[in-house]
């Protein structure tokens, strides 16, 4: 714990002082103020423009703005890392307005932003400065049309936009089916077009960023087909590997800013663990009720506080919960999500600029760069699911001058309970590298499609960096499918449909099943084919941001599912049926003790029936059949087997032994009993000896009864000879270390692998066919074909089972919680010593203790 | 979209898929129609198409091609200020490979015709291949030189943007833009919203025309499947409908706008057997402020024994209208009196207004007011009920007041 003991801000030195507090805050970090580090405006700048930014108040740049509007000027392709409230906007506004007052050539420009919302928000800042330079020229008709236009631009002006701007805020779906495709409409626009600004180029990452990249490619190639060639200038918040990610994206050598030059105030950062409730369970209280609690402590001093929840249902009951404690409603407790209108979200934002708001729940609807001020204080109710969105929410509380704080709360997944600890992964080291291939075969296929029907193809043309030889077989295939001719080396679009409308960026296949509300009748969201068959089949519980809907039916052939909201007191989980195939091994490598393959697999999933859990206790209250389709998918994998020498070595060191079970008082007796039951003779392979020389085995294990009566239970014993108990109790023990590795790895993995939860699946065998009968622990991604998760993953399996092994030697619970290796059950997690010897022996000695 | 069109075709009882098209295959003695092809180049490359002339002896449907080509060439349109030439229009229609206006369709068929020499020509550009396009389109330029008006079905939604993004993206300067155009889709929806439902060109030439197309015919919507299977066979049989659709298309173009030139300048009310025709001119003409023809239309149709009561109420409501705005409220009561006659109540409601208003003849308002609420009902017309209840408080109020 690195504790300064006056954190100069009274009323949190107080907090601190309080017992309470002090106990479960792990860490505190502190980031000193900074007096910013100032300059004139550039002397191209153009005085009408000087004038009008010195009319709302800006009267110098900050350094890394000076250098980025230097950068562009030059022509480079720029990508702006400087943090949040650095003054992003500013940094490549200036020289793109610049070169449209001095009519410097083409320079229209559009602007890319992963939400609509974010869009409106940078309008309104672009608009503050055009209208000012408006006011400064003399010519009444001066103007630089400036448009967002996105789903929600009324059919009726789009046209005129089409035909008037010259600055355009959009997203990428909407260049991918409403742009692209109709490029002819946008000849005047393109003909001209001369920078491609991408805001927060990190949220494309996965498939979404896999799909982002083929856009622009087709982007490029239709701009170089009005004789474009296009700038591009990307910002992104803090990931591991900017640069390399960016460059893969764009496929254009970039140029990188770094460091923020702004003023700001020190800032203080707690990392908070909500203490143990239950010891035995390693149950912790939650960090929705401490957040609250703390919330409302700051809010009782009139500090500004944010708090980031996970859900929109726990912003909403937060709001409730608070509201209630102060018996009415305060104006300055608000909270803002997903969902509300979008003229109440900018009344919030300006309330929260302006400080009328005192306390604000939300969710991370408000972590990309809406300009709302920097709070005073930020809290995090949990992890957000990536590094980059807690360094995103902790970055929202900052001011220029005076001090201000941020709290880390976990709760107790994994994750959380390992980022609480290891601070320095979230403070210190690099955060996850952002992946993307767009040369995912299915997501290439998809947009070739799409550029070929945008522009012939012909001979020798690339894609992006894929050359000819690269992309002909793709095409040659579009030719068989029949939308595609192919005459004298020439590619033509015959199809009648426009392929970008069957593609959804956000998804990989294109068969896309809705989800309708059944009492709205409005859609929801959509998930795809394949994951529809678990995620949303007839009786799953299905959460939708936060909220709870059970489904009322799955019609595949429609593609629509009917959801009720309602709140039920259980979840679901499918069971399915899973069969691998190794196709081939792309590379192997020694990981300490193991092999460690990658390579591409077929998984063949078929989804048999679903099990109805209680939510109070994880209980089973039923098992119900489906009849699903199977779905085989290919992709790629990691895996590695555990030798006969792993296991050995397992055996050998006798774990078990140094955890000797009381089994009762009558022990004696009951022993007895069993050995006369099976005649003294070993149950698995038929040698018989005297009383002494047999051991009694617990077909379930001990430690999983809650009483002693029941684990000894003549059914729950069998007779073994001494050779049989050991390699049994070693089979259970590989077993529940497998199992919770797998509940390890599922859970941590994705923290690792920068991609969603459902982006990859864990697969264990203990005995598999695939490695002739040896256990089996195998890591796969969900994406058809891989989009290099698993590539990254078998780069830095080593290092990550070595981070990850701390996370079940920090965990203060005893034989596996929520927070390490799984709760104890019956189903083989748990086994919290077990997963540690498995994970030590496959690193190796260097690792124990 | 896909599978909206599979499911379309197989609705009509076809299978789907290229084999299946065989129906629409003839057999060698149908392709007689390539005789006429010829094969044109200029320096863009080479070109398919078929000239096809239709002249004094021509008779489609009803229409007698002669007097096309016999009559004053100069015609007038309602919404046209200025004469048109028949000479210097050029019909068209196209047969495109999709729906969508997107860059990836386009018009594998364009079918366009003018009249040359006493006779329409009729040509018929087919693309062998898409690789033959542009030197297509750069003829089609010159085949349109000297037109001043293009006439389609629908072609300013629909054929000519298409035609114009094809010239974009083969970078050559689109000769669209200097034309006027007169899409016949507008007024067939005028003359005929309220005769027939379905005011599709094949729909308005057999009702109007009269005309039938032969076994020949293939439904338009499958011309983009057709095509895809000549690309893949070469085979001109599989084609040989779509020209024949293609041809009818255009050539009813000819014919339906030489009916609807004098049923468009009509000074006179009536029906040639379309009941809803003089209430439809009272609107065209009122749309494009021919307030005195328009009064006329709409008086004919009220004074129509077969119009339907609702369209005559309309009638009535839309010609009072007019007689209020300027005033003329001698004619409006006659109107909103036989309207209430006829028990619409918002003549009534018109009637109740004037007299509170204009008359502040109280007792007559109240009058109107409670007729009204007699002649509704008052779960189906809530809204009325009320602004009806409200009404007659305030001419309540107002009499008190005058006591």
């Amino acid at each position: 714990m690195h504790m300064q003991n006056n954190l100069q801000i009274p009323f949190i030195d107080n907090w601190f002082e309080k017992k309470l507090n002090r106990e479960n805050v792990t860490h505190v970090h502190i980031k000193p103020n900074s007096p910013g580090d100032f300059c004139d405006f550039p002397e191209s700048l153009d005085s009408k423009l000087i004038q009008a930014l010195e009319n709302i108040g800006i009267d110098h740049l900050y350094r890394h703005q000076f250098q980025c509007y230097q950068e562009i000027l030059a022509g480079k392709n720029l990508l702006i890392n400087t943090g949040t409230a650095s003054g992003k906007t500013l940094a490549f506004f200036l020289p793109i307005i610049n070169r449209i007052l001095k009519s410097e050539g083409p320079g229209n420009a559009l602007f890319v932003f992963p939400t609509k919302a974010l869009a409106y928000d940078q309008l309104q800042q672009y608009q503050l400065i055009l209208n000012g330079l408006q006011n400064n020229v003399k010519n009444s008709n001066f103007e630089i049309p400036c448009f967002v236009y996105d789903g929600d631009t009324p059919l009726s002006k789009r046209a005129s936009i089409r035909k008037k701007a010259t600055l355009l805020l959009t997203n990428p779906d909407m260049i991918h089916f409403a742009i692209l495709p109709y490029h002819t409409h946008w000849e005047r626009f393109i003909s001209e077009l001369k920078y491609v600004v991408i805001d927060e180029i990190h949220s494309y990452r996965g498939v979404f960023g896999s799909h982002v990249a083929n856009v622009l490619r087709r982007l490029k190639r239709i701009a170089a087909f009005y004789g474009r060639n296009l700038q591009f200038i990307a910002t992104t918040a803090t990931i591991g590997n900017p640069k390399e990610f960016v460059e893969t994206m764009l496929e254009e050598p970039i140029t990188l800013i770094q460091g923020n030059t702004a003023p700001h105030g020190k800032k203080s950062i707690f990392f908070y663990n909500p203490p143990i409730e239950n010891p035995k369970l390693g149950l912790r209280k939650s960090a929705f009720a401490e957040s609250n609690r703390i919330a409302q402590e700051f809010a009782d001093q009139n500090l500004q506080t944010l708090v980031f929840q996970i859900s929109r249902r726990s912003v909403e009951m937060s709001l409730k919960l608070v509201q209630d404690r102060y018996g009415k409603k305060p104006e300055s407790i608000q909270a803002y999500r997903s969902g509300y209108l979008a003229e109440d979200r900018r009344d919030l934002e300006a309330k929260l600029r302006n400080g009328s708001i005192k306390l604000l729940f939300s969710t991370n609807a408000l972590e990309l760069g809406m300009d709302i001020g920097g709070m005073e204080n930020v809290i995090l109710c949990g992890y957000p699911g990536s590094i980059s969105s807690t360094l995103q929410q902790i970055g929202r509380s900052g001011r220029k001058i005076s001090d201000s704080t941020a709290f880390f709360i976990a709760n107790s997944s994994p994750i959380d309970q390992f980022l609480v600890n290891h601070p320095e992964f979230v403070l210190l080291r690099n955060p996850e590298s952002a992946l993307i291939d767009p040369d995912n075969q299915l997501i290439l296929l998809q947009h070739l499609r799409a550029s070929a029907s945008e522009l012939v193809f012909e001979k020798g043309d690339c894609f992006g960096t894929l050359s000819w030889d690269a992309i002909r077989p793709i095409l040659d295939f579009i030719v068989t499918e029949g939308n595609l001719h192919l005459i004298d080396d020439r590619y033509y679009w015959v199809g009648s449909q426009v392929p970008a409308q069957e593609i959804s960026l956000r998804n990989m296949n294109g068969g896309v099943i809705k989800l309708v509300d059944s009492k709205t009748n409005r859609m929801i969201g959509q998930v795809d084919y394949g994951s529809s068959l678990w995620m949303v089949h007839n009786g799953a519980i299905y959460f939708h941001q936060g909220d709870e809907y059970l489904v009322k039916e799955l019609n595949l052939e429609d593609g629509l599912a009917v959801l009720e909201d309602q709140k039920y007191p259980y979840y679901t989980q499918a069971k399915r049926d899973i069969q691998i195939k190794i196709i081939n091994i792309l590379s192997s490598r020694p990981v300490n003790r193991v092999t460690a393959n990658f390579g591409n697999i077929e998984v063949t999933n078929k989804i048999v029936s679903y099990d109805e859990i209680l939510w109070q206790n994880n209980q089973k209250i039923a098992t119900k059949p489906l009849e699903l389709p199977e779905i085989k998918l290919t992709t790629q994998a990691v895996w590695f087997e555990l030798s006969e020498e792993i296991i050995n070595r397992l055996r050998e060191r006798n774990l078990w032994l140094s955890d000797v079970n009381d089994y009762g008082p009558n022990w004696g007796k009951t022993r007895a009993l069993v050995l006369a039951r099976d005649a003294n003779t070993c149950q698995g392979c038929g040698t018989s000896g005297n009383q002494r020389s047999m051991h009694i085995h617990h077909i379930k294990p001990f430690r999983l009864f809650d009483s002693i009566q029941e684990a000894n239970q003549s059914s729950n014993l069998v007779t073994l000879c001494q050779q049989c108990h050991q390699r049994v109790e070693t089979n259970t023990r590989i077993r529940s270390g497998l199992g919770g590795l797998k509940y390890l790895v599922r859970n941590m993995a994705p923290l690792f692998l920068m991609c969603d939860y459902q982006d990859i699946e864990v697969f264990s065998d203990p005995s598999s066919s695939l490695c002739s009968g040896q256990p089996l622990f195998l890591m796969h991604e969900n994406i058809p074909y891989g989009i290099g998760l698993m590539e990254h993953m078998h780069a830095i399996l080593g290092t990550f089972l070595s981070e990850i092994i701390l996370q079940i030697k920090e965990c203060p619970c005893k034989n596996g919680c929520p927070s390490c290796v799984g709760p104890e059950t019956e189903l083989g997690y748990g086994g919290k010593l077990e997963t540690l010897a498995l994970i030590k022996e496959i690193l190796g000695d260097q690792n124990e203790g | 979209m896909k599978a909206e069109f599979e499911r379309k075709i197989i609705a009509l009882g076809v299978h789907f898929g290229a084999k299946d098209l065989r129906s629409f295959r003839k057999e060698k003695a149908d392709i007689d129609f390539l005789r006429d092809s010829q094969i044109g180049e200029n320096r863009l490359g080479k070109f398919f198409f078929i000239d096809k002339f239709y002249g004094n002896d021509y008779i489609h449907g009803t229409v007698a091609f002669s007097e096309i080509l016999n009559s004053n060439s100069e015609f007038n349109l309602p919404d046209i200020s200025v004469g048109l030439q028949w000479n210097q229009c050029a019909f068209l229609d196209t047969e495109t490979t999709g729906l969508s206006q997107s860059a990836g369709t386009f018009a594998f068929m364009v079918g366009v015709a003018k009249i040359v020499d006493h006779q329409f020509l009729l040509r018929q550009y087919f693309l062998k291949s898409p690789s033959e396009e542009a030197a297509m389109l750069n003829d089609l330029e010159n085949f349109l030189f000297g037109i001043k008006n293009i006439i389609s079905y629908n072609g300013i939604g629909f054929d000519v943007p298409i035609l114009r993004h094809r010239y974009i993206l083969h970078k050559m300067r689109s000769p669209f833009e200097h034309f006027e155009h007169l899409d016949l889709l507008k007024y067939s929806r005028n003359l005929w919203r309220y005769q027939f439902e379905d005011r599709s060109l094949k729909s308005v030439e057999a009702r109007i025309l009269k005309y039938t197309r032969t076994s020949e015919e293939v439904p338009g919507w499958m011309a983009p499947e057709i095509y895809r299977e000549f690309l893949k066979t070469g085979n001109f049989s599989v084609i040989s409908g779509v020209f024949y659709h293609n041809a009818m298309d255009v050539i009813s173009l000819c014919a339906l706008l030489s009916r609807y030139i004098p049923i468009l300048n009509a000074k006179e009310a009536g029906s040639n057997g379309f009941e809803t025709i003089n209430f439809a001119m009272g609107r065209l003409h009122e749309k494009y402020d021919n307030l005195k023809l328009s009064i006329m239309f709409y008086q004919s149709a009220i004074d129509q024994t077969d119009i339907p009561k609702t369209m005559k109420i309309q009638a009535i409501r839309q010609l009072s209208k007019i007689y209020k705005k300027s005033g003329n409220y001698k004619e409006a009561i006659l109107l909103w009196e036989t309207g209430s006659a006829l028990t619409d109540v918002h003549c009534m409601i018109e009637l109740a207004k004037y007299f509170e208003h204009k008359e502040r003849n109280y007792e007559q308002a109240i009058f109107w007011v409670e007729k009204g609420l007699q002649t509704i009902s008052f779960s189906k017309e809530y809204g009325l009920y009320h602004e009806l209840m409200y009404r007659q408080q305030r001419i309540i109020n107002k009499m008190e007041k005058n006591v």
